[in-house]
């Protein structure tokens, strides 16, 4: 569906923000519609096979959001506002995100998943745009490159048809905030300008290979440095369910984030992905946005 | 509309943070739908009838979209245990149905899809629609599966968070659809009138 808010210049020019929307809104902009680029270059990777979900075993933890959330308090009016860590349970998620090769599977034995055959429904005009045709990448889609142009439904029929799921939020920016050693680097003021770094670079042309970027602590690579990634709740991102019914906003987040309210300002490749994610619907494919899976584990006496 | 997403995406979020940090004061503002966008959805729009999962009903029958081709729907997603949104949109989808012609209501479905269907049994569904009288014969109340309601959810563009209290944030979204299943209207955030969704189920009857 294309109903919703439809913005087709940047209001840059409109009211008066303060200094840091301002700087986020440019940021995001950039970034949003030049993307990323990886660490290292194209095609040097070893081809992996193509069919195997490499997915590493997390150990789960607790995710911090760097938005505070509404808390009821001692009457119905009072709403006071903080941070409510997430339990994140063990899970496993893809080493590296799914490449073109290991989509063009998926679309061989999933028809309907085709470029010319996919319903509207599920994926906009430009799905899988750069395949040079339905069973065939082509140049700008190289075999060991994540796989773009994907909608959130396609991601969760592949993820699906590989006994898994899209990873949550919590558990995608979980593992995000680890660098090569530390499982949490979100402190390291260092790491963060890295982010920063990693996230305001223009994107190449043609997407680079998969897993040439560094390992992180948990064994997971190329969460930062190539490409955006759908989550299963990317929808999440709203105002509070108290007394309103305004989709538009995440105050929780955003009203507070100059002031009080972010959890965590410094992580600002954080808010950015908060704010893509907000932009999303499902059936949106682009250039920069691809995906990897999930899949629950067990949990003792409980549901899986 | 086509010529690029991802700076359309881009620009989306941009606008979100600007109206973040400039207006925060307006908790009921309905996502602006420009003319342009609707027509072209119109001539592309696909039908959510090909969504094909089984949903289950108040009396715990099987049913799916399908069924409901042919007259002009109004659709959104509550759940039971709701204290704050659901009924609002309900009273507000009420008011809408009391509103229309009585030859245009007679001939409009009104459907309600759980957002949580864990807890959202029948038994739950049945006590909802006679806590708010709602009409047997015009309005259906129906649960999926989780997987089904997430994927229910995102088509229709209900965003939600389940949070530790067992209560779901949830964005209240009003779909008008034709009776092909194509939507004609989308409302988002909670209305003081109801015009607007009138005009569109009359005109979605034509």
């Amino acid at each position: 569906m294309k109903l919703g808010a439809k913005v087709r210049r940047c209001p840059l020019g409109g009211t008066a923000p303060t200094v840091v929307a301002f700087a986020l809104c440019l940021f995001l902009a950039c970034t949003a519609t030049v993307g990323v680029v990886p660490a290292g270059a194209a095609g040097t990777a070893a081809p992996a096979p193509a069919a195997a979900t490499n997915r590493v075993r997390i150990e789960g933890g607790l995710y911090r959001p760097l938005y505070r959330q509404p808390v009821k308090g001692a009457n119905r009016d009072t709403v006071l506002r903080r941070t409510v860590p997430v339990t994140v349970a063990p899970f496993e998620l893809d080493r590296r995100p799914v490449t073109n090769a290991q989509y063009l599977e998926f679309v061989r034995a999933h028809a309907e998943w085709r470029r010319s055959r996919v319903s509207r429904l599920y994926a906009d005009a430009s799905y899988l745009r750069h395949w040079r045709g339905d069973l065939e990448l082509g140049e700008q889609a190289p075999p060991q490159s994540p796989v773009v142009h994907v909608s959130w439904h396609a991601a969760r029929a592949y993820a699906a048809a590989h006994g898994g799921r899209l990873p949550t939020v919590a558990e995608w920016e979980l593992v995000a905030a680890a660098d090569e050693t530390r499982k949490d680097a979100t402190r390291d003021p260092a790491y963060l300008a890295r982010l920063r770094e990693w996230y305001s670079r223009p994107s190449a042309r043609v997407l680079p290979s998969v897993g040439t970027g560094p390992r992180n602590a948990w064994g997971v690579e190329d969460l930062h440095a190539l490409v955006w990634e759908w989550t299963l709740d990317f929808n999440s991102a709203l105002v509070s369910g108290e007394s309103r019914g305004d989709a538009s906003l995440d105050r929780s987040l955003y009203c507070g984030a100059g002031a009080s309210n972010a959890a965590d300002f410094a992580d600002y490749a954080a808010f950015m992905r908060f704010a893509y994610r907000a932009s999303l619907e499902a059936d949106f494919t682009t250039g920069q946005l691809g995906f990897r899976t999930a899949r629950s584990l067990p949990v003792a006496g409980g549901k899986p | 509309m086509r010529t690029s997403r991802t700076t359309r995406a881009g620009l989306t979020g941009t606008l979100l943070l600007m109206l973040a940090f400039s207006g925060c004061s307006r908790p009921h503002e309905r996502a602006p739908v420009s003319g342009a966008d609707r027509t072209e959805v119109r001539a592309q729009a696909p039908s959510l009838f090909e969504l094909k999962f089984p949903l289950t009903d108040t009396d715990g029958r099987t049913r799916t979209l399908a069924e409901f081709r042919g007259t002009p729907f109004v659709a959104s997603m509550v759940y039971t245990n709701c204290t704050s949104v659901c009924p609002r949109v309900t009273a507000d989808l009420k008011t809408l149905e009391k509103a229309l012609p009585p030859d245009v209501r007679e001939h409009t479905r009104f459907l309600l899809f759980s957002l949580d269907p864990g807890r959202d049994t029948p038994a739950a569904l049945t006590k909802f629609a006679e806590h708010h009288a709602l009409d047997h014969s015009r309005w259906t109340l129906l649960a999926s599966s989780e997987d089904d309601m997430r994927t229910l959810a995102a088509v229709l563009g209900v965003k939600f968070r389940p949070d530790e209290g067992g209560e779901i944030a949830h964005s209240a979204v009003i779909v008008v659809c034709n009776p092909d299943g194509t939507v004609r209207h989308r409302q988002v955030g909670l209305q003081d009138r109801v015009d607007d969704l009138v005009a569109a189920v009359e005109e979605a009857g034509r």
